[in-house]
C-alpha cells in the first residue's frame, strides 16, 4: 500500500468527511489516493479561504476536518486564517505539501521552510521522517488537535514519501478529554478493565506530580494487577517493596512487548513508554492500551486509547467500579537480589555496593545520576514516593546541583553519581560547601563512561576500548579542592565504614567508591 | 594394638592399606563381614568402619577390646553410637573430606535434569537427532531458585559453587547462618514451607535422625512448584518414597534424583529405580576416587593421633 493510501485509511477511520483546500502540484501525490465517496474535496479559490471554511464546518459539525494547503505559498496565503483558528481554539489538521526530498539539495521550485513558517500560527507542526510514519503522524496530529487547547496542527508531507510502499497500517488510537471529573470516562475505563482477563498497570511521573500515590495504591490493591514503573522513571511514585510492584520497564520496544506478552490490557497511568535503543518492533502492536495523562503532548504520541485527565481524580473514582483480578507477585524477588549481591561482593559489583548502602540509608531523598548503575540502584535501594529524583532527559550533570538545592531548601539527601556524570558539575561542590548543605555524594567510579561502553559493546564493539570512553579523574581529590570532606574505598572490607561515614556525619561529604569496571550488558 | 579395617573393595581399601603399610601394629583387612572378620573384631582395638557394613549392637558387644572407631565417611548411622559411647569408646568420622564431591555431584544432577542430558545422550548414541525437542524442553541453572535443605558443610559447599551459576540460593536449617555467612554463600534463610514453595530445585543435606526421618512427605511436596526437582544425597529415609512416587505420578513435582535408599543396595524392583522421572545412582555422591583418598588420609591421620595418645579429631 502507498503511504498516501494509508493516510486516507486513517482519515476514513477518524470520520473525516471533508477536505478543504486549494491544491498545487505538491499536493497531487496525496490527493491521488482520496476516495471521494468517503471524503469530499471542497475547493476554495484561495488557500486561506479553505481554512476559514473548515473553521465554520467545525462550529456546526463538531468534527475535525482536514485542510489541504499548497506548500509555502499556501501557508503564506493562510496565515491570518490559521492564526484565527488557533486563537478561536478550533481543531483541524492542515496538510502542507513539500517538494520531493531527493532533490531538495538543489533548492527546487516550491521547496520551502514550511515547518518554520507555519509554526507561529498553529498548535504544533509535524513531519514524518519515514514513509511508514505518514498514517501514524495523521493520528498524532488528530490527537494533538483534539486535546485542549484545541487548534490547527500542521502536517508537512514530502511528495516522494507519499508514493512509497508501506505495510498496511491497522492500528487505531483515540483521545478523549475530561474537564474535571467525568463519570462517563471513568465507567468506560472500568468496563475495559473488567472485561480484561489479565491487565497490567504502568505508572509514571504524573502520579507523583499530582500527588496520586494514595489513590493509585487503593486502586491497584483493589484490582490486584501487576504494577510496572515507566521506563527511566524519574520519580519514586510508590515503594519498590510494594507486593504489586514487578519492576521498572526497560526503554526498548522488544523488551516491553515481551513483558506484556500475556497481558490483554495495559493501563498507563500518568506515564510514558520512553524508548532509547532502536529495535525494529512496533511498540505494543495489536495490544489494547489505555493511557491516562494530563499532558496533551504525551497524549498525542501513541496510537492508543488516550484520556487527557487528572489521573488522581480518575483513580479516586475508578476503584469502586473495578472487579479484582488475581495477580500474585514473585515472592522470591528479595532472595534473588540477595544472591546477586553476594555474588558481586568480591569484585565490588554495583549490586553489592547498593545492598550495603541500603543497610545505612534512612530517610534521605535519593538523587540518582548513576546512569549505567541505575537499574540496580532501583532494585536495591528503598525507593518510595517523594524520595527519588532523576531527570527525564538523560542530561549528565543534573543531579549534583539538584541535590544541593534540595539540601539548601532543608532536605536531607544522598546523591549517587557516576564518575562520568561527576565531571559535568563538580563545581557545585563549592556551593555545597559554602552554603553548609547536608548532601552525601557517593561517586560510583568505574573509570569511564560505562553506559557508552555498554552501547558500544552491543553495537560497535571495535570502539569499546577507545581511550576517549575512559576519562579517569579522582573525585576524592577534586572534592578536597572545593573544601568537601572526602574519602575513597576500593574493597568490600572498607565499604561499610565508608558508607556509614558518608551517611551519618553531618555536612556535605563525598565518598568515592571504586566499583567493578566490567562493562555492563545494558543494551 | 590390633587394627581392623572393614571396608568395601576398591579405593578405600587400597588407599588405607597403602597408608598403614609399615605400621608396627597388627592390621587386618576385610571386605565382607564374614565369620573370620567377626572373630578378628572380637579382639580388635581400633575399628575402621564405613556405612557399607552396618554393625548391629550384638556384634559390637562381642568386641571386648574396642577403644576407638574411625568411621571412614561422613555418615555414621550404621553404628549404634549411643551404645559405643556408653562403653566409653571413642567414635570419630570424617565429616569434610567429600563435601566437594557431593556438591559437584548435586550440580551435575541438576544439570542432567535441566538439560535432559541422559535422554539426549542416549538418543544421540542411538542415532536419533533430538535437537529440536531438546531446545524446547531444557533449561539453564541461571536464574533458577535452588533451595538447600540443611546448611551444614555439604550445603555450604554446594552454595559456594552455585553462586557462580547466577541462580538464587535459599536455605533452611535448624540454625540460621550469621549475616556474614549468608553473604558469603549468597543464601537467604526461609522456613521449610517457603523452601518448598519457592524452589525450582531442592537439594537435601540433612542427617538422619528422629526429626528428619520422613520429613519430605506429601504435606511438604504439595507446597512445591510443579516444575520442582528434588535431589537427595543424604539418606533415603528422609524422603517418604511412596509420597515422592505419588507426587511424580500426579505432576505435583517434576523429578526426583536419589543417590540414597532406605535399603542399600535397593531391591532391583524398587519402584524408584523403575520410575521415568527418577534419576537413580548407587550412593556415589561422596565417593569419588579423589574423595576416597582424602577420607583415607584423614582417617589415617586420626588413627595415628589416637595411637600417639592424642585426642582424635571430629569425635561424634
Amino acid at each position: 500500500m502507498k503511504a498516501s493510501e494509508a493516510f486516507f485509511n486513517v482519515a476514513y477511520d477518524l470520520n473525516v468527511n471533508r477536505i478543504y483546500g486549494n491544491p498545487g502540484t505538491t499536493e497531487i501525490p496525496l490527493l491521488k489516493s482520496i476516495d471521494e465517496k468517503k471524503i469530499r474535496y471542497i475547493l476554495a479559490l484561495h488557500d486561506g479561504l479553505s481554512v476559514g471554511m473548515a473553521e465554520g464546518d467545525y462550529f456546526f459539525s463538531n468534527r475535525i476536518q482536514i485542510v489541504n494547503l499548497h506548500t509555502i505559498h499556501g501557508i503564506g496565503n493562510s496565515i491570518a486564517f490559521l492564526f484565527s483558528a488557533l486563537k478561536d481554539k478550533v481543531p483541524m489538521i492542515v496538510t502542507i505539501g513539500q517538494q520531493d526530498r531527493r532533490h531538495s539539495f538543489y533548492d527546487p521550485l516550491l521547496y520551502g521552510p514550511n515547518s518554520e513558517v507555519s509554526k507561529p500560527v498553529v498548535k504544533d507542526v509535524l513531519t514524518p521522517s519515514i514513509s511508514s510514519d505518514v498514517p501514524k503522524m495523521l493520528l498524532r496530529a488528530w490527537k494533538i488537535a483534539k486535546t485542549y487547547p484545541y487548534g490547527p496542527v500542521a502536517l508537512v508531507l514530502p511528495m516522494d514519501m507519499l508514493d512509497e510502499e508501506i505495510e498496511t497500517f491497522n492500528s487505531f488510537g483515540t483521545v478523549e478529554m475530561s474537564f474535571g471529573y467525568d463519570d462517563e470516562i471513568v465507567k468506560k475505563i472500568a468496563d475495559e478493565i473488567n472485561s480484561s482477563n489479565n491487565p497490567a498497570i504502568v505508572v509514571g511521573h504524573e502520579i507523583e506530580i499530582f500527588d496520586a500515590t494514595k489513590e493509585l495504591l487503593e486502586f491497584a490493591e483493589n484490582l490486584k494487577a501487576p504494577i510496572y514503573k515507566e521506563p527511566l522513571c524519574s520519580r519514586g511514585i510508590l515503594s519498590n517493596k510494594n507486593p504489586l510492584i514487578v519492576g521498572e520497564l526497560l526503554p526498548a520496544s522488544v523488551i516491553i512487548n515481551q513483558t506484556f506478552a500475556n497481558n490483554d490490557l495495559i493501563l498507563i497511568l500518568g506515564g510514558s513508554l520512553t524508548l532509547y535503543p532502536y529495535f525494529p518492533f512496533e511498540l505494543l502492536k495489536d495490544k489494547k492500551v489505555i493511557e491516562l495523562t494530563y499532558d496533551y503532548h504525551e497524549a498525542s504520541k501513541r496510537i492508543w486509547q488516550t484520556y487527557v485527565c487528572n489521573v488522581k481524580e480518575v483513580l479516586k473514582n475508578l476503584t469502586k467500579f473495578c472487579k479484582p483480578k488475581s495477580f500474585k507477585k514473585d515472592e522470591a524477588k528479595e532472595m534473588q537480589l540477595f544472591t546477586r549481591a553476594a555474588a558481586a561482593k568480591n569484585r565490588m559489583g554495583i549490586e553489592y555496593v547498593f545492598y550495603r548502602i541500603s543497610k545505612y540509608i534512612t530517610n534521605e531523598a535519593i538523587f540518582d545520576e548513576s546512569i549505567s548503575a541505575t537499574p540496580a540502584l532501583k532494585e536495591y535501594l528503598p525507593i518510595k514516593a517523594k524520595n527519588y529524583y532523576a531527570t527525564r532527559t538523560g542530561q549528565l550533570g543534573w543531579a549534583m546541583p539538584a541535590s544541593t538545592g534540595y539540601s539548601i531548601a532543608g532536605g536531607k539527601c544522598l546523591a549517587i553519581i557516576g564518575d562520568g556524570s561527576f565531571n559535568y558539575s563538580s563545581q557545585i561542590l563549592w556551593s555545597a560547601s559554602k552554603y553548609d548543605t547536608n548532601v552525601s555524594f557517593i561517586i560510583l567510579d568505574n573509570r569511564g563512561y560505562a553506559i557508552l561502553k555498554s552501547y558500544a559493546l552491543a553495537r560497535y564493539p571495535q570502539i569499546t576500548e577507545a581511550d576517549w570512553l575512559s576519562p579517569e579523574t579522582n573525585s576524592e581529590e577534586i572534592a578536597k579542592g572545593y573544601g568537601i570532606d572526602s574519602k575513597s574505598v576500593s574493597n568490600p572490607d572498607e565499604l561499610d565504614n565508608g558508607i556509614s561515614w558518608a551517611l551519618t556525619q553531618k555536612g556535605p561529604k563525598l565518598l568515592r567508591i571504586e566499583i567493578d569496571k566490567t562493562i555492563p550488558r545494558l543494551f | 594394638m590390633k587394627i581392623t579395617l572393614l571396608l568395601p573393595p576398591g579405593e578405600y581399601l587400597k588407599n588405607l592399606t597403602g597408608f598403614l603399610t609399615g605400621f608396627k601394629e597388627d592390621v587386618y583387612l576385610f571386605t565382607e563381614l564374614n565369620q573370620e572378620a567377626i572373630e578378628k573384631l572380637e579382639t580388635t582395638d581400633i575399628l575402621v568402619s564405613t556405612p557399607f557394613f552396618p554393625l548391629r549392637r550384638d556384634i559390637l558387644q562381642r568386641m571386648k577390646n574396642l577403644k576407638f572407631v574411625q568411621v571412614a565417611s561422613t555418615g555414621y548411622d550404621h553404628l549404634d553410637v549411643d551404645y559405643l559411647k556408653e562403653r566409653g569408646i571413642i567414635v570419630a568420622n570424617v565429616p569434610d573430606a567429600n563435601d566437594e564431591s557431593v556438591a559437584e555431584y548435586v550440580i551435575m544432577v541438576m544439570l542432567v535434569f535441566l538439560k535432559r542430558f541422559d535422554y539426549s545422550l542416549a538418543s544421540t548414541k542411538a542415532g536419533k537427532w533430538v535437537l529440536g525437542e531438546i531446545a524446547n524442553t531444557t533449561y539453564d541453572l541461571k536464574d533458577k531458585i535452588v533451595g538447600i535443605l540443611g546448611m551444614g558443610r555439604k550445603g555450604k559447599a554446594l552454595a559456594k559453587r552455585l553462586i557462580n551459576f547466577e541462580c538464587t540460593i535459599i536455605y533452611h536449617d535448624i540454625i540460621k547462618l550469621s549475616e556474614e555467612d549468608e553473604i558469603r554463600f549468597g543464601a537467604s534463610y526461609v522456613d521449610l514451607d517457603k523452601l518448598f514453595q519457592y524452589s525450582d530445585i531442592i537439594s537435601i543435606h540433612l542427617p538422619l535422625n528422629n526429626s528428619t526421618k520422613n520429613l519430605v512427605n506429601m504435606d511438604l511436596l504439595k507446597k512445591a512448584k510443579p516444575n520442582c526437582f528434588i535431589i537427595n544425597t543424604s539418606r533415603g529415609e528422609i524422603v517418604n518414597t511412596n509420597d515422592i512416587i505419588e507426587a511424580l505420578d500426579k505432576g505435583i513435582i517434576a523429578g526426583y534424583a536419589t543417590d540414597v535408599y532406605a535399603k542399600e543396595p535397593p531391591d532391583p524392583n524398587d519402584p524408584l529405580l523403575k520410575h521415568p522421572k527418577v534419576i537413580a545412582t548407587p550412593h556415589q555422591a561422596g565417593v569419588s576416587k579423589d574423595a576416597t583418598l582424602r577420607i583415607a588420609q584423614k582417617s589415617f591421620a586420626n588413627i595415628l593421633l589416637f595411637l600417639q595418645g592424642g585426642k582424635p579429631l571430629n569425635q561424634i
